[in-house]
């Protein structure tokens, strides 16, 4: 062992030691609590606001703006039940954020469809996409609160885009497409109260949806309604989807529930 | 009688034990006087050990800030790195002054340098054949790394800079705390292997290596020689280990990314 008369140390210089040490580890101490407050503002922006106002069947939807560059849109990424879903940029015209006051611009909205999702509960969470580190790094915020919802029927998105225009006491109509393929007629089935009322094909010229920017097709889809006892009723319609896999014949809805009433 | 025959013949702390026995044989009137000496050397020797224990942890921790803090989160900003770093060879500084230690006695000479490379000739070889041999095995040998001369030669440096600091400084502190021999060889081993984790190869590698190198520093002190093994050393696990086990020598948060 290396003893102290060997060395040369003295109590004095020991004593220095003690204080080199103590003073080492505090600036160690500061330099970690410095670097780490750094990088906290480095990586994480604190110019990035936002929230996610909603997350149903209709799909996510809500706002993102960085304040320190306004006119640039923020990339947001949608994650639901802890699994990334999709990103894209908040660039939706959002004119009650300008009346809000919250941003001077009004495209800073985002809006998400619904992934394929099983009945029952979910949760999304949408965060910002921050980049630093010259591009290297991305860290996610999260905006606004983790939005809990309740599924009960899947929604036709992604693979269908359509909508349930009018249901009432003589007809059901609206209209369906196929994402995948446009020419394609896709089976729809109508159920009122939870049960299935008929089967068709969405055939119908539907003009008025070029002005959607769905290209000149037959798409549209019309019920009668059935005779139905005098009180409120729901009609909903689904798409049916033939995935390639095990799953099989699925039903998708199309737009949402349509609640009408039957005049005594 | 050169420094190193001195050495070895006389290992440090013999004097301080000669010392004690020639204390502990005097009159009684002596002995009680001897007695409280010896009981405030042990004390200020616990508080030299304490001091020592402290030494080794912080530097310690400089290097593991470095690692798993600086690196990985300043975009690679070797500057940035180099503070943590510049602590700790102050503190090294200053501690060899406090503590009365020369370069010369550290191992900043080349008086023994071929008395240590003599040394290192045998584990080197063994260890060189063994890397090889897993080359070999392996079909894993590579000259592409090799062929970035930067990084050649900052190997080297590099390598004197780890030397420097496991062997001439937590080396030394090291046998203050337990002595000379196995306990501060396996105590300098093994926080080399740790400043190498989560690298698996790595840490196994430095392990073997801390022990070879703790252990040749202990009996011939020269930091050229630990450093120009160093660096062969590493030249031979990245020519002949596959990249993928080594991970590009990444240590650290990094090694992860």
């Amino acid at each position: 062992m290396i003893s102290r008369r060997e060395t040369g140390e003295t109590p004095e210089a020991l004593a220095r030691l003690t204080h080199y040490l103590i003073i080492k580890s505090i600036v160690d101490v500061l330099f970690v609590g410095v670097f780490a407050v750094g990088f906290y503002y480095t990586a994480f922006s604190p110019y990035l606001r936002g929230w996610l106002d909603d997350a149903s069947l209709r799909g996510v939807s809500g706002w993102a703006v960085n304040s320190a560059d306004a006119r640039s849109p923020v990339e947001v990424q949608l994650y639901i039940d802890g699994r990334f879903v999709e990103s894209r940029l908040a660039e939706f015209p959002r004119p009650d954020l300008v009346a809000a006051g919250a941003t001077e611009d009004e495209r800073h909205g985002f809006y998400f469809f619904l992934p394929p999702l099983e009945e029952g509960e979910h949760e999304a969470r949408v965060y910002a996409v921050h980049a630093s580190g010259a591009g290297k790094r991305r860290t996610l915020q999260q905006l606004g609160n983790p939005f809990r919802f309740r599924l009960e029927a899947t929604p036709a998105e992604p693979f269908f885009r359509g909508w349930l225009d009018e249901a009432n006491a003589v007809s059901v109509r609206g209209w369906v497409v196929s994402r995948e393929d446009l020419r394609a007629r896709v089976e729809v089935q109508l159920y009122i109260d939870g049960r299935l009322v008929e089967t068709r094909v969405a055939d119908q010229p539907r003009r008025d949806l070029v002005e959607s920017g769905i290209p000149e097709g037959e798409y549209g889809f019309f019920f009668f309604t059935p005779p139905l006892p005098p009180g409120e009723h729901e009609a909903r319609v689904y798409a049916v989807h033939q995935s390639a896999d095990a799953n099989g014949r699925t039903l998708r809805l199309v737009g949402r529930p349509a609640r009408f009433t039957i005049p005594q | 009688m050169s420094v190193e025959e001195l050495e070895r013949e006389s290992p440090p702390g013999a004097k301080a034990a000669e010392m004690d026995a020639e204390q502990a044989s005097q009159p009684s009137e002596a002995l009680q006087s001897s007695q409280s000496l010896q009981s405030s050397e042990a004390t200020q020797t616990v508080g030299s050990r304490t001091l020592a224990l402290w030494e080794i942890a912080s530097v310690t921790l400089s290097f593991l800030i470095i690692a798993w803090v600086v690196l990985p989160f300043a975009e690679n900003s070797k500057l940035v790195g180099g503070i943590p770093l510049l602590f700790a060879l102050a503190l090294m500084f200053l501690s060899h002054r406090a503590r009365g230690e020369g370069a010369r006695e550290i191992g900043w000479r080349f008086d023994n340098f071929v008395r240590a490379l003599r040394l290192l000739l045998l584990p080197m070889l063994a260890a060189a054949a063994l890397v090889v041999l897993v080359g070999w095995l392996n079909r894993s040998f590579r000259l592409s790394k090799l062929q970035e001369w930067q990084w050649v030669v900052w190997l080297p440096v590099w390598g004197l800079i780890q030397q420097y600091a496991l062997q001439g400084f937590i080396n030394r502190r090291a046998q203050i705390v337990c002595g000379r021999g196995w306990p501060s060889t396996l105590v300098v081993a093994s926080i080399f292997a740790l400043l190498h984790l989560p690298n698996p190869w790595l840490t196994a590698a430095t392990f073997a290596g801390g022990l070879i190198w703790a252990s040749v520093y202990q009996r011939v002190p020269n930091l050229p020689a630990l450093a120009l093994s160093h660096g062969l050393m590493s030249l031979m696990l990245v020519w002949a280990l596959p990249p993928t086990a080594l991970k590009s020598l990444r240590i650290g948060f990094k090694y992860f990314g």
